[in-house]
């Protein structure tokens, strides 16, 4: 009985072996090369928009980005200023961090769903909106995407 | 302990392996060097040991994946050939006699090897061609590797497993007529 086991456990071991022997080269010969493009993407990419809305200045320094503007009346919102495009290969979340609570940041459209935080499918899109309600008529918002 | 075959087919599988790893590693170094695709070398990336080699953008990575792909399936197949042809004009069981004389006034009677020998060597190296054919369509699949690659190597590898399949056949009727 103890002689069939180690026979048994002999043979699966050998089988094991043989299935890896067979195996490795190929799976060496699939990661021996690689991209090194592809290993360090970015997990987003921040599309600007700013040109086609009149008197609107775009800048970023490191991870924060700065908008300013001017508005035509108190309240007033910018649609699809920005696009934040996921170009890795999963589902991404991103959130919208301001310092301001007068102006919103938020991501889609729709000013009566202002949402700050969003989960993006794999090489798919959002657009980024501006929902200012400041009194004066020149805004400075700035923001980072986490 | 361990059965005959399962042991006589892991000794068989370590050259042919060996032999893969060895032609890929070379087809990506000369493709890098003769095509001057600049690369950098990854440490520890393939099972947390080996070195990668990294290719600055995804143009040149395919380029040397595709030649370096064909050098690892030519491998194979010169292998494969190799043993085909010894078990076609070499085999203890149906070697033509004049050759076998003129093998023995060479002093190369060695050449010739018995069945047991040569088909776990042949069932071997089909074994990887297949699994190269196999990994070349799934990476043509990817959009990685060239179609023609793919197909020449399909065609190549059933050429070789119907040259196999006959000197089987052969050896059966050898057997059934001396039984």
């Amino acid at each position: 009985m103890k002689l069939n086991l180690q026979i048994a456990i002999a043979n699966f071991l050998a089988t094991f072996l043989l299935v890896a022997l067979i195996v490795s080269p190929i799976y060496f010969a699939k990661n021996f090369s690689q991209v090194a493009g592809v290993k360090t993407e970015s997990r987003y990419l921040l599309i600007s928009q700013t040109d086609k809305f009149p008197n609107m200045t775009f800048t970023q320094s490191g991870q924060t980005y700065q908008l300013s503007f001017t508005k035509q009346s108190q309240n007033q919102a910018f649609l699809s200023v920005f696009i934040v495009n996921n170009p890795t290969q999963s589902p991404q979340k991103y959130t919208l961090k301001t310092p301001s609570a007068q102006t919103a940041i938020f991501f889609g459209d729709d000013v009566n769903n202002l949402q700050s935080s969003v989960v993006v499918p794999a090489q798919s899109s959002v657009p980024i909106s501006i929902f200012a309600k400041t009194d004066s008529l020149a805004d400075l918002i700035s923001f980072t995407i986490n | 302990m361990v059965a005959k075959s399962l042991t006589k087919l892991i000794d068989e599988a370590i050259f042919p392996a060996l032999t893969l790893v060895v032609a890929k590693m070379l087809g990506l170094l000369l493709s890098a060097f003769f095509l001057n695709l600049p690369f950098e070398i990854k440490a520890k990336a393939i099972f947390g040991i080996l070195p990668a080699i990294n290719f600055l953008n995804v143009s040149n990575y395919i380029t040397a994946e595709n030649y370096s792909n064909l050098a690892m399936f030519l491998a194979a197949a010169i292998g494969a050939t190799f043993v085909l042809i010894r078990a076609y004009f070499f085999h203890e069981s149906h070697v033509h006699p004049n050759l076998q004389a003129k093998l023995a006034a060479l002093n190369l009677e060695n050449i010739i090897a018995p069945s047991y020998h040569l088909y776990h060597q042949a069932l071997i190296w089909l074994i990887f061609v297949w699994m190269t054919v196999g990994f070349l369509v799934v990476s043509t699949f990817l959009k990685i590797t060239y179609p023609a690659i793919s197909v020449v190597a399909f065609i190549l590898a059933a050429n070789l497993s119907w040259i196999f399949a006959i000197d089987v056949e052969k050896e059966i009727e050898i057997t059934k007529t001396y039984q």
